[in-house]
């Protein structure tokens, strides 16, 4: 990981470059009176701003860079990941699917009953045990 | 409650570490996010305001690495939850539907449907673990995107801070300095809250109040990158736990350390969200 190493020190250098150019901004003490002396002061503090600001922003790049050139590493070996998560899932479905399976020949033998009970003594409600039997298997 | 817990010799314990670890994985996305969000914020106070573009790749780049771990986590929490693999439900109801044939001895029925269900219970056990055993194969790959997580998006996300710190009390130094204030030290001005009368101006006690809220924020997010770095070492520590002992997984000794990992994960996950998913500063 010598990359990602050099890119955190990177990273750590420019924020201690950053944190001595905030400090100068604190060395230049408050904004004099005089116009003259302050839009001096004013050119200085900005331009001590604007170099903390291109420090950060590089420092904040490298961590990023850091960052994602260890995911680049990993990359590999986090398809691995989920290729075994999709041969787990597709495990855990077929128990659902052998489960659901047991239920619809249930289904199936619900309706066999409700037939026969209408064949040996048809009746309204024999009928109506049918159509309610034949909706559970066809839902 | 962990002593209780420990008397169960099945595969709870891991199914009750699992569903820590799928927890912990689905508070990192917040934190995944912070190093877009970081360089953001810092552009609020920046002039001019650099490019996000690197700091939006490495926060999606971490997402996707995230979901593949919160999917693998997930696999495992239903992999060892013994609904998942129980067939109980459909023989119950087909033996009741086979019980009301007429003729049929309903004591017979009962006799089958209790065999049925204890040769099926053997063979979806061994389907269970098998399943398990996969996914725990896997564990050195999970780890290697923990150490990402551990390592390298602490250090890197530390660092993204250390300059939105930085950039925030250079930008305030000037206005505060521009009102004929200073700042100081700023931990001192901000541990008590500064005061209106320590100020020349009302602009300037208003500016040192920002600051110091905005502060605020960042100080709780980097006490939650510790929160964050411990959560992902002791979901390193479970999975090194399970890895080692995978023909073992039923065994109490396993089952109550796996019992702590996972209070150990409840406090520290906690900890995380409550920093993490704050938002704006």
């Amino acid at each position: 990981m010598a990359t990602t190493d050099d890119l955190h020190e990177l990273a750590r250098l420019c924020n201690a470059a950053a944190r001595a150019a905030s400090a100068a901004i604190d060395r230049l003490g408050p904004r004099p009176d005089d116009p003259a002396q302050a839009e001096a002061w004013r050119a200085h503090a900005d331009r001590l701003n604007a170099q903390v600001g291109r420090l950060t922003g590089l420092a904040g790049t490298f961590a990023d860079l850091a960052v994602s050139a260890s995911l680049d590493a990993a990359w590999p070996q986090l398809e691995r990941l989920r290729e075994a998560t999709a041969t787990a899932e597709e495990r855990i479905a077929r128990m659902a699917a052998i489960s659901d399976a047991a239920k619809k020949i249930a289904q199936v033998v619900d309706l066999g009953i409700a037939v026969l009970a209408l064949a040996a003594g048809p009746s309204p409600a024999g009928a109506v045990g049918v159509v309610q039997a034949l909706g559970k298997v066809l839902d | 409650m962990l002593i209780l817990m420990t008397g169960c010799t099945d595969l709870a314990a891991v199914n009750s570490v699992s569903t820590q670890m799928l927890d912990a994985s689905q508070g990192w996305n917040p934190v995944a996010g912070e190093f877009q969000a970081s360089c953001l914020r810092s552009n609020q106070f920046r002039d001019p305001p650099v490019s996000c573009e690197t700091a939006e790749r490495t926060s999606a780049g971490l997402q996707a690495a995230n979901a593949i771990l919160v999917a693998y986590f997930g696999a495992l929490k239903k992999a060892s939850a013994d609904q998942a693999f129980s067939v109980d439900e459909g023989l119950a109801t087909l033996s009741g539907s086979v019980a009301g044939i007429p003729g049929v001895d309903s004591g017979k029925v009962t006799a089958v449907s209790g065999l049925a269900r204890f040769l099926i219970g053997l063979a979806t056990d061994r389907v269970q673990e098998k399943t398990v055993r996969l996914l725990i194969a896997e564990a050195p790959a999970a780890r290697a995107a923990l150490d990402i997580e551990g390592d390298t998006v602490a250090r890197g996300l530390g660092e993204r801070l250390d300059a939105e710190e930085i950039q925030l009390g250079s930008t305030f130094r000037v206005y505060l300095q521009a009102e004929r204030a200073q700042l100081g030290d700023p931990a001192a001005v901000c541990a008590a809250g500064p005061r209106s009368a320590e100020f020349r101006s009302g602009p300037a006690f208003l500016v040192a109040l920002e600051y110091c809220r905005r502060a605020q924020v960042l100080a709780e997010k980097r006490a939650a990158l510790d929160n964050y770095a411990k959560a992902v070492a002791t979901t390193r520590t479970a999975l090194g736990e399970l890895e080692g002992n995978k023909s073992r997984l039923k065994a109490k000794a396993l089952a109550t350390r796996l019992y702590k990992l996972a209070d150990e994960l409840n406090t520290n996950v906690k900890a995380v969200r409550d920093a993490f998913e704050k938002g704006e500063a």
